[in-house]
């Protein structure tokens, strides 16, 4: 099982978190045997960058992964007058986001990326969140990337977003070579087996798993209450129920099984993980070393669980 | 006293990838014969193929030539070849060829669920029936109805259910697996494997009582002359030891004769598979 850590927490999402904290759980992940780790400018407006480039600061440069996104170029908050940040993070607003899917403004974005991680190259550089930028992006970001891919400056281009059928419009359009999809190829829900997943397998492109937990539902046996950063519908936290009731049968906790599926999936090359503690870390770790029995997927197919054509059928011999 | 263990595996990560076990991390490790003789109280085993591959079935008769403690294995051929008796009689002429005692190419890997009845399998199955050996029959249940008519379809072949045709023992799927193999028992050709129902099972927390009622009605449909018990190692582990498998072995068979638990435990094998040297 290939997990990554990912770094949203570190820019303090929904809460503060110390920088020791932060420090400590990129040494536990470290630790655990994760090497890709995966960042934003968005997240805490530089903050999760600045902090993790601080813990992987003095770790070769060779031995992990690093990505981040581009998109949300950050500049001065000319008004600033110490009001906290109203997009999700638990900092001063002294910084703004500009949403920017030009040439220019991802090279710019890379640049000041680089500074804020304290690395002379990103290996990942995924376009985030351009949902509503399909054809900014097609035209200025994307073949930016590429470009920097074609010289070596990258070794991976591709989009990181929450929306399926976006991400497969610009897999078809586009020569990116890795993407990362949140939350719509988990346990509770799989509309990246629609197009996106076989798309995917067909033109070789790798996918990061991000949001196998759909924002908390999945995150603990019993399912929680929050789904795609809000509350959950009572239906899927009641569907999430019945899927922990069939992983009880096999003796699988409900998280476990939310890494394990996307994992399986043969376009996904890693998943990827947050945690805002490094106990989080540790039971991450712990749940994506369960070996879970193929006879469970088939369980949840037929009870109408989950889709039939979910690639899971490794039968053991 | 006389051990056969009718169904276990062997395998080696620094020859091949094994897709199978990609995501299995507390099994995937190489397997050698000294691994099997160190957790096996068998006197004498019987190596079956894990991946669709004539290469492993050769490397396994290799290995079984040079172990005494292997008697025979049940490898892979593609079964709807149409040359398939000239591929069964060049298996036998590699090393370790006289010790090819069956063949199994898994149903449960082929989604068609009426795949063992397909013209070209029956064809191919007769053939190696024909050869003298044995057919290995692995199915997921949609594929009961198809087995009963294979079975019917070439009276004339040996064929040894495996694993109990794995019934959904964590989801207490009693039925209609049982249903299925009572019907199954009442064709004389075929053999059952007292195998497999651990990693049917809920791997953590599993019990003896668990498994019984299936170990149960499998000794009770087939009777203990037509079921072998097999250890399914080093599969098991995902679930259980060989030391756990073989004792729950023995307690579902406590209650029967010393002849009837001898066949159990080594008679049914031999009359099941050609196993060419007297154990």
């Amino acid at each position: 099982m290939k997990l990554g850590l990912g770094c949203a927490q570190l820019g303090n999402l929904y809460r503060a978190m110390s920088d020791e904290t932060a420090a400590a759980i990129v040494d536990a992940a470290w630790s655990h045997g994760v090497r890709y780790f995966d960042t934003a400018p968005h997240y805490g407006l530089g903050l999760s960058e600045r902090r993790l480039g601080a813990a992987l600061a003095g770790r070769p440069r060779d031995e992990y992964v690093l990505s981040t996104k581009v998109g949300r170029l950050l500049t001065e908050n000319p008004a600033y007058a110490g009001e906290r940040d109203t997009e999700g993070f638990d900092v001063p607003a002294t910084l703004v986001r500009q949403r920017d899917y030009s040439r220019d403004g991802v090279l710019r974005s890379l640049e000041s990326s680089m500074t804020r991680l304290g690395v002379d190259r990103i290996d990942i550089a995924f376009v985030h969140d351009a949902e509503n930028h399909v054809e900014e992006a097609l035209a200025g970001a994307i073949p930016a990337l590429i470009e920097l891919r074609d010289q070596g400056v990258l070794s991976g281009v591709g989009l990181g977003m929450n929306f399926a059928d976006v991400l497969a419009t610009f897999v078809r359009r586009s020569d990116v070579d890795t993407i990362m999809v949140a939350g719509r190829y988990t346990l509770l829900e799989q509309p990246a087996l629609d197009e996106l997943l076989p798309l995917c397998v067909s033109r070789g492109v790798s996918v990061m798993a991000a949001g196998v937990f759909n924002s908390g539902i999945l995150a603990s046996h019993t399912p929680g209450s929050t789904y795609n950063y809000a509350d959950a519908p009572a239906a899927l936290v009641d569907k999430a129920r019945r899927i922990a009731a069939v992983c009880d049968r096999f003796g699988v906790e409900l998280p476990a099984a939310a890494i394990a599926l996307p994992a399986v999936h043969p376009a996904v090359r890693s998943v990827v993980l947050g945690a805002s503690s490094v106990s989080q870390v540790s039971a991450n770790a712990s749940r994506a070393a369960v070996a879970v029995p193929p006879a469970l997927w088939q369980a949840l197919i037929d009870e109408g669980l989950l889709r039939a054509d979910t690639p899971v059928l490794k039968e053991i011999p | 006293m006389t051990v056969i263990d009718a169904h276990h595996h062997l395998w080696d990560l620094s020859k091949r990838e094994y897709d199978w076990l990609a995501d299995l991390d507390p099994i995937r490790r190489t397997y050698t014969v000294a691994d099997l003789a160190a957790v096996s109280p068998a006197t004498a085993t019987v190596l079956v193929q894990t991946i669709p591959s004539v290469e492993e079935t050769e490397e396994f008769l290799a290995t079984a030539s040079s172990t005494p403690l292997i008697a025979g294995v049940v490898g892979w051929l593609n079964l709807c070849a149409p040359d398939l008796p000239d591929r069964i009689a060049e298996l036998r002429e590699v090393p370790g060829g006289a010790q090819l005692i069956g063949l199994r190419h898994p149903a449960q890997g082929e989604p068609d669920p009426n795949w063992l009845v397909r013209q070209d399998v029956v064809r191919g199955i007769t053939a190696v029936a024909e050869a003298g050996l044995t057919y290995d029959i692995l199915i997921h249940p949609q594929q009961h109805d198809a087995a009963i008519a294979l079975a019917d379809a070439v009276p004339g072949a040996r064929f040894v259910l495996d694993h109990a045709g794995k019934p959904a023992i964590a989801s207490s799927g009693y039925e209609p697996w049982a249903k299925f193999l009572t019907a199954l028992a009442a064709r004389p050709n075929v053999f059952c494997k007292l195998s497999g129902l651990v990693t049917e099972a809920n791997w953590t927390e599993w019990t003896v009582d668990d498994l019984r009622p299936y170990a149960d009605h499998v000794l009770e449909s087939f009777g203990p002359e037509r079921v072998m018990f097999g250890s399914d190692w080093p599969v098991c582990e995902l679930a259980a030891t060989y030391d756990q498998v073989y004792e729950s072995a023995q307690a579902f068979t406590g209650s029967l004769s010393e002849s009837e638990r001898a066949d159990v435990f080594g008679g049914t094998a031999t009359r099941a598979y050609p196993i060419p040297t007297p154990v």
